[in-house]
């Protein structure tokens, strides 16, 4: 492979050809070598290369080389211009959706190795591709991680252009724009950068476009790949982009003057810039009526400080300010404390790390029963921990609210953050009680105004709240959608007005 | 939204927070230096004063909008005289950081940490509050607001809600008035109203900067207004006399709040929590204007590593100053001086900036 330069043009013999592409796809059995003769005197040859498994045969054999055999004047063929073939091509009603000429030996390997189907032409320094992508896919389902009550029910595949058509189907805006490029040496993994034309942030864009280019990396097997390699602070826990499996939220992503960034093999797009608010809002709470999903965001933003800080508050009151309580419980939890032979802290981190066990494991394990181990777990674990006298039945309470406040954070990765986050509220209050928490939620509030997306600050709105105050309709509470008419200012639109989805 | 300056409004949330933190703790010097309840007239007057020093300062200082006060002086006074305004500021607002973050500390160990030695407490707030420094300008400006949204709201909200069992009468008679004790009070007032030296400074950092004459107005009618409410709440809940010995007044108050379903025995210690965000941003934001003041004085660029120098300074200082307590009986002289410093150089900037613009032109 070493010897080889894949930028030479392709040869007029098509034995040698077929030497250097055999060469090149050494030890490669998937790829099939099909020769053929065709002309008035069969004596023009033609080589068919393509990927087992990743062409639509039917497509290739029935409708693509029967009517190139029959249509085609072959023997002409290898006087012509690329323009001409072309053109000749084009005229032999060729059952293919897409033909390219191309004329070096890297861009047929390219070719090939992306499921097309490229034809040499022996004597002949050209090669067509004929388009032939197919290969077995999953359905469009609804994604497992991003359920709805009310809302469409389909969800991206692991097929890029798939999911550019199911973005397309709900924008059918000559303005929505998809430029492709590819990343990744080895894998040459494709990305497509969707936008909407007269909607989208120009420096967003062009920050998106721009770290995307500069990717210098193997292979990307997932988007999550891009997302780490195109973020702004690589070091923070808190996620800078979003991820969906839902074309209708990349759709409202897009209206708002967002990019999407597409990846093929994987069914998570990702969403830039991405904002604090955005990872607290969900897809259904513009599909349910004002007023319930008002409440639902509101409930989400209480369900927030109690992820994040309810263990380490109650390591702080137990152990540093029990004056803090109203004396009944304050004798109550004296009480309850006196047979447990660990601190607060310690029982607030074991049980914390045994919830994170009993998550970790029903993620591992199939659905029905990775719920069954979550339920028995929790139960029994909880019960047995109190009656060995291990740990306090207001401990087990304090950890069994905050695991259901964090089934509440819209955002996977968001809401893991979070979980990341109170092991070291825990420790910071088991040194220094509500100091400590205070001191750890300003490093925390430093932190977060630091951070940006794409250049677009995480915290908007709350950071310049008088400038922006349209914006913050839409943060706590989710408004009616007809107050959603203007779009989000700290995007910087070029048009004013949009109806909001 | 890709540029490093804050807008004007984060201008005026850095100033209210700033002069909020040290309205809080100049408070029992206010109370103790009017005998009646007529200290309110003392901050009236002090915003009278530095409204007509604003607008001024504000007017002579159109062409120099890109200038902080030391940059500006350097223009208009000789090197030396530019050189010794930017050490007193340098000097001025280390010795006001220092002692919110002693007084502040104070606060912590005696209601949270008791067995917490004082230098751990303050250590850990300079180090958070480097943090932050180091950052610029934009992130203080990010973080006042969202303080402002999450912190002082709640925490003045608190503070309303403890005027439940108040009695409204202990705000008269305001006649016959203790007029000297409400003129020497004025300094006082005038100092508490820091955001009036820190304008000086972050003016110059302001994207629309045309704004900054309303703002800045804008700010000085909302201080004062926060300021005289401040005080006369802390009368109308302790009166006249009880009021006068209170050493921090906003952690007494907090001790009766009445809140419906509000089940904290200890209301002090949850007014704190929010307190400590309050006054921790006020550090950082007279951390960062040190670090401006001394980039100004010694013509650096680097402006984020001067908070390393800044660091033991602020430690010796904090741990070596006594408490704002201990200090009452001491303090009038050096307010004074400090008060009227921070009149007087603006104005005389001010002067001369307009006389060489008249010159000029």
């Amino acid at each position: 492979m070493k010897d080889l330069d894949l930028n030479q043009p392709i040869n007029t013999d098509i034995h040698k050809n077929e030497q250097i592409f055999r060469k090149v796809f050494e030890n490669a059995d998937d790829i099939i070598y099909r020769k053929l003769e065709a002309g008035k005197t069969k004596n023009l040859k033609m080589l068919l290369l393509y990927v087992d498994g990743m062409t639509t045969k039917e497509a290739i054999s029935e409708y693509a080389i029967e009517n190139l055999l029959m249509g085609l004047n072959l023997d002409k063929a290898q006087n012509m211009s690329n323009a001409q073939l072309e053109q000749e091509i084009a005229k032999t009603s060729i059952a293919v959706s897409e033909i390219q000429i191309i004329t070096t030996i890297g861009e047929c390997v390219d070719k090939i190795l992306s499921g097309e189907t490229v034809l040499l032409l022996d004597t002949c320094n050209k090669g067509i591709m004929l388009s032939s992508r197919g290969w077995p896919m999953r359905g469009v389902q609804e994604p497992s991680a991003e359920t709805l009550i009310r809302g469409a029910r389909d969800g991206f595949n692991e097929t890029m252009k798939v999911n550019i058509s199911l973005i397309r189907r709900r924008l059918r805006d000559p303005k929505l724009k998809v430029k492709y490029t590819q990343v990744g040496k080895r894998s040459k993994t494709d990305i497509a950068i969707i936008y909407i034309e007269d909607l989208v942030n120009k420096t967003v864009l062009k920050t998106v476009e721009k770290r995307i280019n500069n990717i210098e990396i193997d292979a990307v097997l997932e988007s999550s790949y891009i997302e780490e390699m195109i973020e702004d602070d690589g070091y923070s826990p808190f996620p800078q982009l979003e991820n969906t499996e839902r074309p209708d939220a990349a759709a409202s992503a897009l209206l708002e003057g967002r990019v999407v960034i597409a990846v093929d093999n994987t069914p998570s797009v990702l969403i830039a810039p991405a904002i604090f608010v955005s990872f607290m809002q969900s897809s259904e709470d513009y599909y349910e009526r004002w007023l319930p999903a008002c409440a639902i965001r509101l409930l989400r933003y209480i369900a927030l400080p109690i992820v994040m800080l309810l263990p380490a508050l109650y390591v702080a009151v137990t152990q540093y300010h029990p004056n803090l309580l109203p004396t009944q419980l304050s004798l109550y939890v004296a009480a309850s404390r006196a047979n447990v032979p660990f601190p607060p802290y310690f029982e607030a981190l074991l049980m914390e790390l045994v919830i994170e066990l009993v998550r970790e494991a029903s993620y591992r394990i199939t659905t029905p029963v990775g719920s069954t181990i979550g339920l028995v777990g929790g139960l029994v674990i909880g019960q047995s921990s109190v009656e060995a006298g291990l740990i306090t039945p207001l401990a087990v309470i304090v950890v069994a609210l905050t695991a259901i406040a964090s089934f509440t954070i819209p955002s996977y990765n968001f809401g893991a953050t979070l979980r990341l986050i109170r092991f070291a509220f825990i420790v910071l209050a088991a040194t220094f009680g509500l100091f400590g928490i205070s001191i750890g939620l300003s490093f925390l509030t430093i932190h977060l105004c630091t951070l940006k997306s794409c250049g677009i600050p995480y915290m908007t709105p709350f950071i310049s709240f008088v400038e922006n105050k349209r914006d913050l309709k839409d943060t706590l509470i989710r408004p009616r959608i007809r107050k959603l008419v203007r779009k989000p200012d700290y995007l910087h639109m070029e048009k004013e007005e949009k109806k909001n989805v | 939204m890709f540029n490093q300056d804050i807008t004007p409004y984060q201008n005026l949330s850095i100033l209210l927070l700033v002069s909020f933190v040290l309205q809080s703790m100049l408070m029992p010097v206010l109370l103790t230096g009017v005998d009646g309840p007529e200290g309110w007239i003392s901050v009236l007057i002090a915003a009278l004063i530095l409204f007509f020093a604003i607008k001024a300062v504000n007017k002579a200082m159109k062409t120099y909008d890109e200038d902080t006060i030391i940059s500006v002086s350097d223009k208009v006074f000789p090197k030396f005289i530019s050189k010794l305004i930017g050490i007193y500021y340098i000097f001025m607002f280390l010795t006001v950081n220092s002692l919110i973050m002693k007084d502040f500390a104070e606060q912590v160990k005696l209601m949270m940490m008791f067995r917490t030695p004082l230098s751990t407490v303050i250590v850990a707030i300079l180090l958070t509050a480097a943090y932050a420094a180091k950052k610029g300008i934009h992130t203080i400006a990010n973080i006042t607001n969202i303080v402002l949204l999450t912190s002082l709201i709640p925490y003045l909200l608190i503070i309303i809600f403890s005027t439940y069992y108040a009695d409204y009468s202990n705000i008269f008679p305001v006649y016959p008035p203790d007029m000297e004790g409400i003129l020497k009070s004025v300094p006082n007032a005038a100092l508490s109203f820091f955001g009036f030296s820190l304008l000086l400074f972050s003016n110059s950092r302001v994207s629309a900067k045309g704004k900054n004459p309303k703002i800045n107005k804008r700010y000085l009618l909302i201080s004062a207004v926060l300021y005289m409410v401040s005080y006369l709440l802390i009368i109308v809940k302790f009166g006249t006399k009880e009021a006068a010995n209170l050493v921090w007044p906003f952690v007494s108050i907090m001790k009766f709040v009445n809140i419906p379903g509000f089940f904290f025995e200890s209301t002090e210690i949850v007014g704190l929590c929010l307190q400590i965000t309050v006054i921790f941003t006020s550090i950082c934001i007279l951390a960062f204007f040190t670090n401006l003041a001394m980039q100004e004085t010694f013509k650096t660029k680097e402006n984020g590593y001067f908070i390393f120098i800044q660091i033991p300074i602020l430690y010796l200082m904090a741990a070596g100053l006594p408490g704002m307590y201990m200090m009452f009986p001491y303090i009038q002289i050096p307010i004074y001086i400090l008060s009227g410093m921070n009149l007087f150089i603006p104005l005389l900037a001010a002067y001369a900036a307009g006389r060489k613009y008249k010159r000029s032109t």
